[in-house]
């Protein structure tokens, strides 16, 4: 299919209507110029037809001539005519002469025949010229009475015949022009009329020589003659008017018809009526009748040759305007193919071109290229308009890319915000329906986003979200994947972009922060109660040592009264009492006397064997594991052996049944990130002192409350609640931290930090806790963790070395991980954890999977208490709770082997 | 049809012989005036005022109306009228004037008249032509005969052609017009 491009279509349209034009015009040119190829054939013909009328003219002359000498009254007279016989013969043979040659350029076939008829004629009358000269030189009598009769029959006999050819060759050309044809036909009316007047004259001479009467066949003759003359000049004069030759010959024709006319009546009673002249001689003259013949005659000549040249004019006009015409459509067709070819030019110029330029401008456009669409010279006609247009349009796409960049930035920049915030962000519409869930909430939720994208947010929080929390900030419950639920603030904004009405909730995890409220308002409700009971216990302390000095008096003082001293007794034994209690509660106050002194903690706890031997009983097994290379710690060593002996107390209670009591020693150090995490504890170096059983446990409601003046779950009267609140304080006023690990059915462990001694800093260097760098590494780990804090503690801690993290909150969640087949090299867990599968079933099934992973265990417990408790099999790696970024990193590297350079 | 009608009112029309041939005469003679009509030039200067072919005459009708066809035909392209003049006054504006036979004796006043005019005088009355006049009908042979008095005609400064001579024999007066 060709391709129809604008300049195609019109290259097509002008080629079609020059082609159209040409052939219009070639059509009209052909015909006009045939018609004046035609024209100027009849204008010939008009020359060929006057030569005819010229010769028969002639003929008519000399037969008249001849006619008049014949019927001379006297010899004079003929000798007059003589002259002008000949001259008329001679004018005659010409004419006839010319009139032949000219016929002979005419070849229709029609003519042969007429031509013959005109020839054969023309060959009798040389033969009839010597008899009249003859007969002219006889007197009449002697003369043959037939020849002038015989005479004047072959004349116009060969009138006739030429006559007849002039018909014949004019019908040749009377398609031409109707006007023409008409003129010819005048031409013929007039040559009839010479023809008659001739005859009459003729007739009438004869009379008047012959001085005899017309004859009645004579008269008819005559008058026959004279109605078919004066029937053509009223066909002439119509003939005149409706060709239109009238107004050119009109004059000649009025003389010539004025003259013809006045003949007429001339001889109005002289031939016309029989015996007009009662046998007298007729009135006129033979040669005064034939002169005034030949001046009508004359007039019918020059109305002849008026009428000659008007038909000449009138062809010469025809041709001329023919000529014109041809040449008018020439111009008309030379000037439609300038306009063709301009007009092609003229659209190719200023609208082709401009449009393909302006699709090419387009084409630019789009490739981003500045363009212009119209030379800045600028039109106001359609492409104009166009162009306007397009460079409207342009500067609108660039307007609107500008903008789309600019809102994809923004919309990038907005992405950003919500993918980066720490705060959960979520969207929801009218019904309810999760719009947006970013990144935070996924960590928040558990849910990927295409988990909860498109369902009703009620999965999230069991409150209906829009119409609770609208335009508020407020505490809500978030619920997780695994169904567990969060404390979370929720703040939610109402938009309406595009005319929808959509909910935004920014969702913070309370979590930590509740924690660290918790922590703050526990251990200032410990401050205000130790700063109570310290002022209480001081007071009290004054009044008891009054007490007991009086008691002590009166004790004395009453020797003598045996039933009043043990009164006094009884009364010095309650205030000792009082002063124990007192002393005890100072000392959670931590205002008591403390004498801090470089203790060897190794050393403490070995010489305590016996005391707690006999404190606890038989039934309990007691292991002493001491630390090597133990730092010295600074700490009073009586009060230390009074809080350890309370632990282990308490242990013995934890285990009525009996059981294992494990107290050690260790150097350890707590680095920023676990001093931030509990922030009443000072980074730096610490002994540490593990005091561990394997009791009943307690529950976290419990363990918070632990260290709190008279909170107890002992018996009433089992204990004072007081022992643990005096370790805690004097743990405290001794600059350390003391902390508590415990599983309910598991045991518990209390975790004593004492600070290094100074002595010791000096012997050790004067380095603080220095951030040194650790070994890392780029393998997989994954970490099973049932407390929140401490997963992501060391979910962090794990990614800081490099480690690529996997998390688990339990032994189920980690054994799917496992199960889906990730490349994990080490499975490091707690061994201690609910939900029914602790660590050690746990890297039992691991191991059972992958045979080659690395398990790395952790615990609050010692390693000792763990190990030996018989929770984990002997050469299980554990790494204590809570152990610092260094350990993990050494401890991880143990077990993966040394790093991989590549 | 035509020619048995004639022929019918010629036969009942009483008519003497002599009348009859001075009716031909007549009709001859009016014919006449046509040819010298149209063989004679007017100067130009002289031309009367309107193209027209006055024929003036005077003293009566000696045509019995057979010049009156003629008005209103042309000659020389230009329109003949007839009329009759009765006074001096009048032959100015005639460009031929047929002086009446009875008119003989009047023709030297009227001759006087005509002094400078270009008008051509016709007559038939025996010795016009000698007299001053310039064409005169005439009988020769008894026959019709013109007989013209160039001298008059030139004077006139009128100017004749061949073929008007042709019709004419050429008389010269006893005593030159005037």
């Amino acid at each position: 299919v060709p391709q129809l491009s604008l300049r195609r279509i019109l290259l097509l349209i002008v080629g079609t209507l020059t082609l159209f034009i040409t052939l219009l015009a070639a059509k009209d040119v052909y015909g006009d110029w045939q018609r004046l190829t035609r024209i100027r054939a009849l204008r010939d013909a008009a020359v060929s037809s006057d030569q005819f009328f010229d010769a028969t003219q002639k003929l008519a002359v000399e037969r008249d001539v001849a006619l008049s000498m014949l019927y001379a009254p006297d010899s004079e007279t003929i000798d007059e005519l003589r002259i002008r016989l000949k001259e008329s013969r001679q004018a005659a043979d010409a004419a006839l002469r010319a009139t032949v040659a000219e016929l002979n350029q005419y070849t229709f076939p029609d003519l042969v025949e007429l031509r013959k008829q005109v020839e054969t004629h023309l060959l009798v009358i040389p033969t009839l010229r010597p008899e009249i000269d003859r007969a002219v030189g006889l007197p009449h009598e002697q003369r043959n009475p037939d020849l002038p009769d015989r005479w004047s029959g072959e004349v116009t006999a060969l009138m006739s015949a030429t006559e007849n050819l002039w018909i014949g060759f004019v019908s040749h050309f009377t398609d031409v022009d109707p006007i023409v044809t008409q003129h010819l036909l005048f031409k013929h009316l007039l040559r009839t009329i010479t023809d008659y007047t001739g005859r009459e004259r003729s007739l009438v001479g004869r009379l008047i020589t012959e001085n005899s009467d017309p004859t009645p066949e004579q008269i008819g003759q005559l008058l026959r003659g004279r109605g078919i003359v004066e029937t053509d000049w009223q066909m002439s004069r119509m003939l005149a008017d409706q060709s239109g030759l009238f107004p050119a010959i009109g004059p000649r024709y009025s003389d010539a018809s004025s003259h013809y006319f006045t003949m007429r009546d001339m001889l109005q009673n002289l031939f016309y009526v029989p015996d007009a002249r009662h046998g007298a001689t007729y009135p006129i003259g033979v040669d005064l009748w034939f002169e005034l013949s030949t001046q009508a005659s004359d007039s019918l000549g020059a109305l002849r040759e008026s009428s000659i040249s008007e038909t000449r004019n009138y062809v010469e006009g025809l041709i001329t305007a023919t000529q014109r015409e041809i040449t008018i459509q020439a111009s008309i067709f030379l000037l439609a193919l300038m306009l063709c070819a301009y007009s092609f030019t003229i659209i190719t110029g200023r609208v082709i071109r401009p449009i393909n330029n302006m699709a090419g401008a387009l084409l630019q456009a789009t490739r981003g290229e500045p363009v212009t669409f119209l030379p800045p010279t600028g039109r106001k006609d359609e492409i104009g308009i166009l162009a306007n247009v397009l460079h409207a349009f342009q500067q609108n796409v660039e307007h609107i890319k500008r903008t789309s960049v600019q809102l994809v930035t923004s919309q990038e920049h907005l992405r950003a915000v919500v993918d980066t915030a720490v705060d959960g962000v979520i969207l929801v519409d009218k019904q309810g329906i999760v719009r947006m869930f970013n990144p935070a909430c996924v960590r928040l939720f558990g849910y990927q986003p295409e988990e909860t994208i498109g369902k009703n947010v009620n999965l999230l929080m069991p409150l209906s979200f829009e119409r609770e929390h609208a335009g508020i900030v407020q505490e809500a419950a978030g619920r997780r994947k695994d169904g567990s639920t969060f404390p979370m603030e929720l703040s939610v904004g109402e938009a309406k972009p595009g005319g929808e009405t959509v909910f935004v909730g920014i969702i913070r995890d309370l979590t930590d922060r509740k924690r660290t409220a918790q922590q703050l308002f526990q251990a200032q409700k410990m401050e205000a109660v130790g700063q109570l009971t310290g002022g209480v216990a001081h007071d009290f302390n004054n009044l008891l040592t009054v007490i007991l000095a009086n008691a002590d008096t009166l004790f004395e003082e009453l020797s003598d009264r045996e039933d009043l001293r043990p009164l006094a007794e009884m009364t010095r034994t309650a205030a000792e009492r009082g002063a124990e209690l007192t002393n005890s509660l100072l000392a959670f106050s931590r205002r008591q006397n403390l004498e801090p002194k470089a203790v060897d903690i190794n050393k403490l706890v070995a010489g305590m064997d016996g005391l707690l031997r006999r404190a606890l009983g038989e039934n309990i097994e007691i292991r002493l594991v001491q630390g090597a290379g133990l730092w010295r710690a600074t700490v009073d060593p009586g009060q230390l052996e009074s809080g350890i002996l309370n632990l282990a107390i308490n242990a013995r209670d934890a285990m009525p049944e009996g059981g294992r009591l494990t107290i050690e020693a260790s150097n350890t150090h707590i680095d920023e990130s676990y001093s931030e995490a509990h922030d009443e504890v000072k980074p730096g170096q610490y002994v540490l002192i593990c005091v561990s059983d394997t009791g009943t446990g307690m529950s976290d409601e419990v363990a918070a409350r632990a260290f709190e003046p008279f909170f107890s779950t002992k018996d009433v009267g089992k204990g004072t609640g007081l022992g643990l609140s005096m370790v805690y304080g004097f743990v405290k006023q001794s600059g350390g931290h003391i902390k508590i690990y415990s599983e309910v059915g598991d045991g518990t462990t209390f975790k004593i930090y004492l600070p290094r001694s100074s002595m010791d800093w000096e012997a050790a260097g004067t380095e603080p806790v220095r951030k040194a760098s650790h070994p890392t590494g780029t393998e997989t780990i994954l970490m099973v963790e049932d407390n929140d804090l401490v997963r992501q503690h060391t979910e962090k801690q794990l990614q800081a070395l490099g480690y690529n993290v996997l998390v688990a909150s339990d032994g189920p969640a980690a054994m799917k991980i496992l199960e889906r087949g990730d490349p994990i090299d080490l499975l490091f867990t707690d061994v201690v954890m609910p939900g029914g599968m602790g660590g050690r079933q746990l890297a039992e099934n691991a191991a059972a999977l992958r045979p080659s992973l690395k398990i790395l265990f952790t615990s609050g417990y010692t390693e000792n208490a763990v190990v030996h408790h018989g929770r984990l099999g002997a050469g299980a790696h554990l790494l204590r709770k809570p152990y610092q970024r260094r350990e993990l990193a050494l401890k991880l590297r143990q077990l993966l082997g040394p790093v991989e350079h590549g | 049809m035509m020619l048995a009608a004639l022929l019918t009112a010629a036969l009942t029309l009483p008519v003497y012989a002599a009348e009859r041939l001075q009716l031909i005469e007549q009709q001859i003679e009016a014919g006449l005036i046509y040819n010298f009509l149209k063989y004679t030039q007017w100067p130009p200067e002289r031309a009367p005022q309107t193209p027209m072919m006055r024929v003036c005459l005077f003293g009566g009708d000696p045509f019995s109306g057979h010049l009156q066809p003629m008005a209103g035909r042309t000659v020389n392209e230009q329109k003949i009228e007839v009329r009759s003049v009765t006074t001096a006054a009048d032959i100015g504006g005639c460009s031929l004037l047929f002086v009446h036979a009875d008119q003989k004796p009047n023709w030297p006043a009227v001759q006087k008249t005509l002094a400078g005019k270009s008008v051509l005088t016709v007559s038939d009355f025996e010795g016009f032509a000698v007299s001053g006049g310039m064409i005169e009908f005439t009988q020769l042979d008894s026959r019709i005969g013109v007989l013209i008095n160039t001298a008059a005609v030139t004077a006139a400064h009128l100017e004749v052609q061949d073929r008007l001579l042709k019709l004419a024999r050429t008389v010269t007066p006893a005593t030159p017009g005037r």
